[in-house]
């Protein structure tokens, strides 16, 4: 049930906005050629909008369809100049020892697995393309093998479904697209969905719930891990809730109410959008 | 002090100086305080060394804050400011702390968000299952 809803949510965010994004692209190529090669067909194309006194709205769509792409782009180039320099310190920051010696315990050499000596614990997949896995020194030091196995499992879990590269997506889907606020309750839907799949990989591969539940206590019991810069709270994430019902019951099913509000008004801006391409392009 | 410049496939102390800054640095974590001269003499056991490429050298590892000067008399007198070891945990300490800022959680599946949120409830619920699933084996 939790695949198959991860599949639906993703697509329910991924789709819509690439519908828009390249409906978007084709109108500003619609744009640029326009102005250039078919100057008279634009021409028509705008006399006929003024007639309607629809001049300021096809402005207003403008407006909105290139501070959307600009968004868009410069959110990528930011997010890859500063992962490029983050993958860049993670190597400096490798502890070889540890590293060598991790990665041939676990997953057999086949994992890229970076140790890193940091105090507080530690547990992330990092990397668009080809995530790693981070742990910290600090981690290592709080849990047993058994725990540890199973965060390793749990992580191992988002570098093969290059769960790093998903959620990213509907999150620049959800931020250059704000006037679709469904987006943004996608995002935070498919990162809880990811989080329980990969638990539950975890204690499959395990065969009892025991190492995750425990060191999902340790974790707990620590307080804060570590305070992550910009760390996002969210509207209402109670994902480790949701996890920790999973782990004491894994029929439990979470209901996924989706928020009609959102969704009404997401659909409204998207109908209003489509109308307005189709006029402006008449 | 934070060594700007580092090379992600070295390992050791090449990722933060070049061949020549870490040979000079073992040389003088394993001697004393060493004038440029000594430096230059020991250096020149593998290769020989102009004494100017080897005073530019170490005077560039004084104004990165690595090495410490000390003239006396006519001589100055260089020493690394930290042992080795100590001068490997602060710049890995300090990267990882970077490291750890700059992360945005969108390039990363966190093992735990928002615990903050965590139900007490809950929480004691799981640690009973636990002390149940432990008795079972």
């Amino acid at each position: 049930m939790w695949n198959k809803h991860s599949r639906r949510l993703f697509w329910a965010g991924v789709l819509p906005a690439s519908l828009l994004l390249s409906q978007m692209i084709i109108y500003v190529l619609h744009l640029a050629a326009g102005f250039k090669l078919h100057f008279n067909l634009f021409e028509l194309c705008s006399s006929i909008v003024r007639r309607y006194g629809l001049l300021v709205a096809v402005h207003a769509l403008d407006a909105v369809v290139i501070t959307t792409l600009l968004t868009g782009g410069a959110m990528v180039l930011y997010q890859l100049i500063v992962s490029r320099r983050a993958m860049y310190k993670l190597h400096r920051a490798k502890d070889d020892k540890l590293t060598k010696l991790y990665n041939s315990q676990f997953g057999g050499g086949k994992l890229r697995l970076v140790i890193i000596g940091h105090d507080a614990p530690a547990a992330f997949t990092f990397g668009f393309f080809r995530p790693v896995i981070v742990l910290s020194t600090g981690m290592l030091q709080l849990l047993d093998e058994e725990e540890l196995e199973a965060v390793i499992l749990h992580e191992q879990y988002h570098q093969s479904h290059a769960d790093p590269l998903k959620t990213y997506v509907l999150f620049l889907f959800s931020q250059t697209l704000w006037y679709l606020p469904i987006l943004g309750w996608v995002h935070q839907q498919y990162k809880l969905v990811r989080e329980v799949l990969a638990d539950q990989y975890a204690l499959q591969r395990q065969g009892s719930p025991a190492g995750l539940s425990s060191a999902l206590v340790k974790l707990l019991r620590r307080g804060r891990p570590q305070q992550m810069a910009f760390a996002h709270v969210s509207f209402a994430d109670t994902g480790i809730n949701v996890r920790i019902r999973q782990l004491l019951d894994p029929h439990d099913q979470a209901s996924f109410k989706l928020p009609i509000t959102r969704a009404a008004i997401s659909a409204h801006v998207v109908i209003v959008l489509f109308v307005m391409f189709y006029l402006a392009c008449l | 002090m934070k060594i700007p410049n580092f090379k992600t496939n070295e390992s050791g102390l090449n990722r933060f100086f070049g061949p020549l800054e870490s040979k000079i640095m073992n040389i003088l974590w394993e001697g004393d305080e060493m004038p440029i001269r000594d430096v230059q003499h020991r250096l020149e056991r593998e290769k020989a060394m102009s004494f100017n490429t080897v005073m530019t050298v170490m005077n560039r590892l004084v104004d990165k804050g690595v090495l410490q000067k000390r003239v006396e008399g006519r001589t100055s007198y260089f020493r690394p400011v930290q042992s080795k070891d100590r001068f490997l945990e602060t710049q890995s300490k300090e990267l990882t702390n970077e490291l750890m800022e700059e992360f945005g959680p969108l390039v990363v599946s966190h093992m735990l968000d928002a615990i903050d949120e965590a139900d007490e409830d809950l929480i004691a619920k799981l640690e009973q299952k636990i002390k149940a699933w432990k008795k079972e084996r």
